[in-house]
């Protein structure tokens, strides 16, 4: 039963940082989470999803490769019609990089970032019970707060947890699609030209990602059970997008009570693709042409950005300050 | 060395309940007793001291650094075994040891290993490598002293670490909370109410009730003071020698269990012996100071009730 103790043995040891400690929080968080299965899928979603960006990214840089084997085959099997987009794109790129390549990183990082933001939505559902509700059950509270952390620490440790799941998620998956992207291409110029882009993307996932785990984190400070938590997640989405809607019929700023739309607005507002196509119009005619003689009005489904950008901005930082004083509120040992 | 606990003016106040009032305690390094009645302030002193609750007013300094100004620094050197059952969830005994010495500051090699040998030191063996949740409440107090301890501080708390337990498992609880001061010279600072536990453990004695702190003494010291009392076990002739007592000037009572409860007021038994062989009565036993520690603390009780 009982194994034979040497007594007690005195530790002579310099402590570690309060980094370190917070850290500790953050490492065990994220192993626990990892043990889901239905996470890793969502994970290898993103990440497949990111290698087709690469690949994709791949053949615009074959575009101004001369005499591209993988060109010329997709071009000999797609017709006249497809073999002169491509030499348009091909000139576009060529003369424009500045605009073209900003511009299809652009679009598709606004494409990929409401892929994500969805992908983030179910992760979060999964992992929210892990995040505080987990401690507040099983009291755990009362140890974190009895050694040498602040309540403060507690919660950075733990948002750590969030933002660091995330970010591996919907950020990293961008930016490696940047970077392999650019290095496969024929010109490195695009690094330089894709550079404005990718401070776009990594601009709307920090404040996507800084939201979510935030949100994250008060919501599964406010439930009583771990159970309840996932259930409160969605919740707290359907409902305050259904407040948003409503509210946003009779007053203009009612359409930001929903994080998602300051999300939406913010992330429309600094990718500006409706501009990024009226450049590429007036450059490229056959674009324009081309845009013209399809038969929805708006085949990429660009919406214009909106004109403000300070009030979903503030809204979104109310909405982190009210999750931060949840949070502190509700793991207080009081 | 300064006192490992110091406390000016500590106050705190749930609504209209006092919880403690106007603290004053000066305590030096060793084992101390935080005795009073469920609900006396024993363990909002601990939280307080601690910070786990927010003081309303007063300073309070542990191992000779304010609370307030390096609460982190100072929890660094300090281990508290809650009453409440606690623990993170998913964990297995050794791992939750581990990360607790981790989140004192100790790195991960030194936490695991350390982690271990404390395990071994309150005497939990393969138990170690279930999850804490299946644990049974000995083990649960035993896990929770080893996380309390695991980082070598010098002042550990242990908030009521007999609770729920059988004698068999509240004996051995107390041989390891006195191990830890003699062995490894942790101050330790037990909160019960069970008197049987701080009397065999402690040195000093604090009595709360009502937040306010009733008695603060060195145990033997407290214990000279008191008028000298004896218990004398004899076969059938109780009442006739309890009034011989009584004859003599020293005052007595049959107890309920036969015993003979005499005041003899001397600091040796050896009057009473002489006295009990003058009287021709043989003893079958006879014990000096019975239940000393109960009787200083209803006593301080009734000095309480008796000044409000």
């Amino acid at each position: 039963m009982s194994s034979i103790s040497h007594g007690y043995q005195h530790w002579t040891g310099e402590s570690t940082g309060l980094c370190q400690r917070r850290w500790t929080i953050t490492g065990y968080g994220l192993r626990l989470c990892w043990q889901s299965r239905f996470l890793k899928i969502l994970f290898a979603v993103a990440w497949v999803g990111a290698l087709f960006l690469m690949g994709f990214f791949f053949l615009i840089g074959q575009l101004l490769t001369p005499d591209s084997s993988l060109v010329t085959t997709i071009t000999e099997n797609l017709g006249k019609q497809a073999q002169s987009v491509i030499n348009g794109l091909s000139a576009w790129i060529l003369l424009y990089p500045e605009v073209s390549v900003d511009g299809l990183y652009r679009l598709v990082f606004s494409w990929a970032s409401q892929l994500y933001s969805m992908l983030a939505f179910f992760a979060v559902a999964l992992f929210v019970p892990k995040l505080i509700a987990h401690d507040l059950a099983s009291n755990a509270i009362l140890i974190y707060s009895s050694k040498a952390l602040s309540r403060f620490d507690y919660i950075l440790g733990k948002f750590g947890i969030a933002f660091t799941l995330l970010g591996l998620l919907c950020l990293a998956p961008l930016i490696a699609v940047w970077f392999v992207g650019n290095l496969l291409s024929p010109d490195w110029g695009f690094f330089y030209h894709g550079f404005p882009a990718l401070l776009r993307a990594v601009t709307v996932g920090l404040l996507g990602v800084t939201t979510y785990s935030l949100l994250a984190m008060a919501v599964s400070s406010l439930a009583k059970r771990t159970s309840s938590a996932t259930a409160f997640w969605i919740l707290a989405w359907i409902i305050s997008g259904m407040i948003a809607n409503t509210t946003g019929r009779f007053v203009s700023w009612g359409r930001f009570l929903s994080p998602a739309t300051c999300l939406d607005h913010i992330s429309r507002h600094l990718y500006d693709l409706s501009g990024v196509l009226d450049k590429a119009k007036a450059m490229l005619p056959f674009f324009q042409s081309t845009l013209d003689r399809l038969p929805r009005r708006n085949p990429l489904n660009v919406i214009p950005a909106p004109d403000g950008l300070w009030l979903p901005l503030i809204f979104l930082l109310a909405f982190w300050a009210l999750c931060f004083f949840a949070i502190s509120k509700r793991v207080q040992t009081e | 060395m300064p006192p490992i606990i110091e406390t000016r003016g500590l106050s705190k106040r749930y609504g209209s309940h006092q919880a403690l009032d106007r603290v004053d305690l000066s305590i030096p390094a060793g084992t101390v007793g935080l005795l009073g009645p469920n609900g006396a302030g024993k363990s909002t002193l601990i939280r307080c001291l601690l910070q786990l609750q927010n003081k309303d007013a007063g300073t309070a300094s542990l191992l000779g650094r304010d609370i307030d100004q390096h609460g982190r620094e100072v929890r660094m050197r300090i281990g508290y075994a809650p009453e409440q059952d606690c623990h993170i969830p998913g964990m297995v005994g050794c791992e939750y040891v581990t990360y607790c010495a981790q989140l004192s500051g100790l790195p991960f090699a030194v936490a695991r290993q350390r982690a271990h040998e404390m395990l071994d030191f309150v005497g939990m063996g393969q138990e170690r490598y279930r999850k804490v949740e299946t644990y049974s409440t000995g083990m649960k107090q035993r896990i929770k002293i080893a996380q309390a301890i695991v980082h070598d501080p010098q002042l550990v708390f242990l908030d009521e670490p007999t609770n729920g337990l059988d004698p068999k498992g509240q004996a051995h609880i107390l041989d390891l909370i006195e191990r830890i001061w003699k062995e490894s010279g942790i101050s330790v600072v037990l909160s019960s109410h069970l008197l049987h536990d701080v009397d065999r453990i402690c040195e000093q004695i604090v009595i709360v009730a009502q937040g306010k702190v009733l008695v603060h003494d060195r145990l033997e010291e407290l214990k000279r003071r008191r008028k000298p009392v004896a218990e004398v076990s004899v076969h059938e002739r109780g009442p006739e020698l309890a009034a011989a007592f009584t004859h003599h000037g020293w005052p007595s009572e049959v107890l309920s269990n036969g015993h003979v409860r005499v005041a003899h007021g001397h600091e040796t038994l050896n009057p009473m012996i002489a006295f009990l062989r003058d009287h021709r009565v043989a003893p079958l036993e006879i014990k000096a100071s019975p239940n000393a520690l109960q009787e200083l603390f209803l006593q301080a009780l009734q000095n309480q009730g008796a000044a409000a």
